[in-house]
């Protein structure tokens, strides 16, 4: 917990005119007063005594790489660090590029059981081929047993294997 | 043999789903032993594609325990030849 003293904010007033970054004006600060402040603590304190302290510029430019420009309806974006490719359907609304474009491909709308999987372990391969439309069951079957594999016809046969064995416990169960 | 695996595992699951989608409601009311079998037969397949699995794995550690093992005559060899350049610069 840091105490603000006059001489302090005065500090940070003079440093306004040498520096144009408020991560110098930082470094400056915790070397004069022997202090462990952070940006966020700045910033606060920024706005607490009204400072207009000038932008940390250097840290926005390096994390532009990673936030994404808000897309128009149709463009793509990459989500949640995995390099997973999704496409905006609405203002708020994104879908996997995979269930997209198969809806596309095949005209059909895609339930929320359904999923998509890429036959040759690809997730940048979005051709026709290498889609396929499997039930749930299938798609934690095929991830419980590691059954995904880079060759399309071994991923093909093991997709039927798992939904053989999905037939049978549908029927196993409308019995029970 | 990979293909060949790939290629009955295909087949016999097709067949199987094609003999369960035949069956009518009377059949699965009257014998419950069809899909049993069918079911035996799928753990057997299981069988089979995991033992493909295994087979795929074990080639894949051979492959690297031989690279490692070349990796290990050559750091010996380049050893042998800094220890000779060493005596030579000694002389």
């Amino acid at each position: 917990m840091i105490k603000w003293s006059k001489d302090k904010i005065d500090f940070l007033i003079k440093c306004k005119e040498i520096f144009e970054d408020r991560e110098d004006i930082l470094n400056e600060f915790n070397k004069e007063f022997s202090e462990n402040i952070t940006l966020k603590i700045l910033q606060d304190t920024n706005t607490r005594f009204k400072l207009k302290l000038p932008y940390s510029n250097r840290r926005i430019k390096n994390n532009y790489k990673n936030l994404q420009k808000p897309q128009k309806i149709g463009g793509e974006v990459i989500k949640h660090s995995s390099d997973r490719v999704y496409i905006k359907i609405n203002k708020n609304e994104y879908t996997p590029k995979q269930r997209y474009l198969y809806e596309i491909y095949n005209g059909v709308k895609l339930k929320k059981d359904e999923f998509i999987i890429f036959l040759n372990g690809d997730k940048n391969d979005f051709s026709k081929e290498n889609l396929v439309k499997v039930s749930r069951y299938v798609n934690t079957s095929m991830g419980r047993n590691d059954f995904h594999k880079n060759d399309r016809e071994m991923t093909l046969s093991r997709i039927k294997f798992c939904e053989w064995k999905e037939n049978i416990l549908t029927i196993l169960g409308k019995e029970r | 043999m990979n293909k060949e695996h790939n290629q009955y595992v295909y087949e016999v699951s097709i067949k199987e789903i094609e003999k369960l989608n035949n069956l009518t409601d009377e059949e699965m009311k009257n014998s419950n032993n069809l899909v049993r079998i069918s079911q035996l037969k799928n753990n057997h397949i299981l069988a089979i594609i995991k033992q493909q699995d295994l087979d795929y794995k074990n080639k894949d550690l051979s492959l690297r325990t031989t690279m490692y093992e070349l990796r290990d005559q050559r750091n010996k060899v380049m050893k042998e030849h800094i220890a000779l350049q060493e005596k030579k610069i000694d002389k």
